[in-house]
């Protein structure tokens, strides 16, 4: 199969957190994402090595999302780790973020 | 999941168990301290590694909204975990205002928007992933949050 670069998309900038996403990280990588967003029509946070998500980060994925909205971009979940996933869908928030497993699948 | 000894009092033990006590001050620097007690006893309780994420979140939620809503930083609040037979029991005091527990709750029903603030989703979480939850505003300790745990059977 061969393929033929679309000149018309734009590039993803991949974003990458680690570790517990909870009260206590969460200031600082809400404004690591908003300065992304604000310089990138798209953002990808890869969630593959995080290993706890709390409130305070749902707020963070929350806040991103509905400032990337705002400027018509895109702000998309990679690769959540099981315990990470159940705690999106027990808080209803799968049902409003694209989460793709592999930042290969950026489309 | 259902108590596995049937029906029974509200956040009532049905036998008495190990008990671990944790007074901490309300301020940003006790929610790994916190972590750290609640893993190191579940782990001792033999909880499985989901069960221990949920109770970590439930207690984290629990303590910021103490932190953010409590009687202010700098002030105290406790924690007591009960290990009894096939479940964990966490009960925890803070002397700060009373509020409406189930209202706050409630507040958030599962679905967020982007257009919209999303109010309630700590103390949502906590009511999902405990079995039981308990608020009693104002007793002679404090406001007292009961939160049971049980060991899931196959």
């Amino acid at each position: 199969m061969t393929g033929k670069a679309n000149p018309d998309a734009k590039p993803w900038k991949v974003m990458t957190a680690s570790g517990r996403m909870d009260a206590l990280a969460g200031a600082e990588l809400e404004k690591t994402c908003h300065e992304a967003i604000q310089a990138h029509p798209q953002v990808a946070l890869d969630l593959r090595t995080v290993v706890y998500m709390s409130s305070a980060g749902l707020r963070v994925l929350l806040s991103s999302l509905k400032l990337a909205s705002s400027r018509n971009g895109k702000f998309v979940l990679i690769g959540p780790q099981e315990l990470v996933r159940e705690t999106l869908e027990m808080s209803g928030f799968s049902r409003i973020f694209q989460i793709v497993d592999d930042p290969s699948l950026l489309a | 999941m259902k108590h596995p000894a049937g029906g029974k009092a509200k956040g009532v033990l049905p036998a008495p168990g190990k008990a671990y006590g944790l007074e901490l001050p309300a301020e940003p620097e006790s929610l790994p301290v916190l972590r750290a007690f609640a893993e190191a006893i579940a782990l001792e309780g033999g909880f499985e590694e989901r069960a221990r994420n949920h109770i970590q979140l439930a207690l984290e939620e629990i303590a910021v909204n103490i932190l953010m809503h409590g009687s202010g930083l700098g002030s105290d609040f406790r924690i007591r975990a009960i290990l009894g037979p096939g479940l964990i029991r966490w009960e925890i005091l803070d002397t700060g205002k009373p509020f409406a527990f189930d209202q706050a709750a409630s507040r958030y029903e599962g679905i967020p928007t982007v257009e919209q603030p999303v109010g309630g989703l700590g103390l949502f979480l906590v009511k999902k992933v405990m079995d039981e939850v308990h608020y009693e505003p104002a007793t002679p300790l404090g406001n007292r949050i009961i939160l049971i745990k049980y060991k899931e059977t196959s």
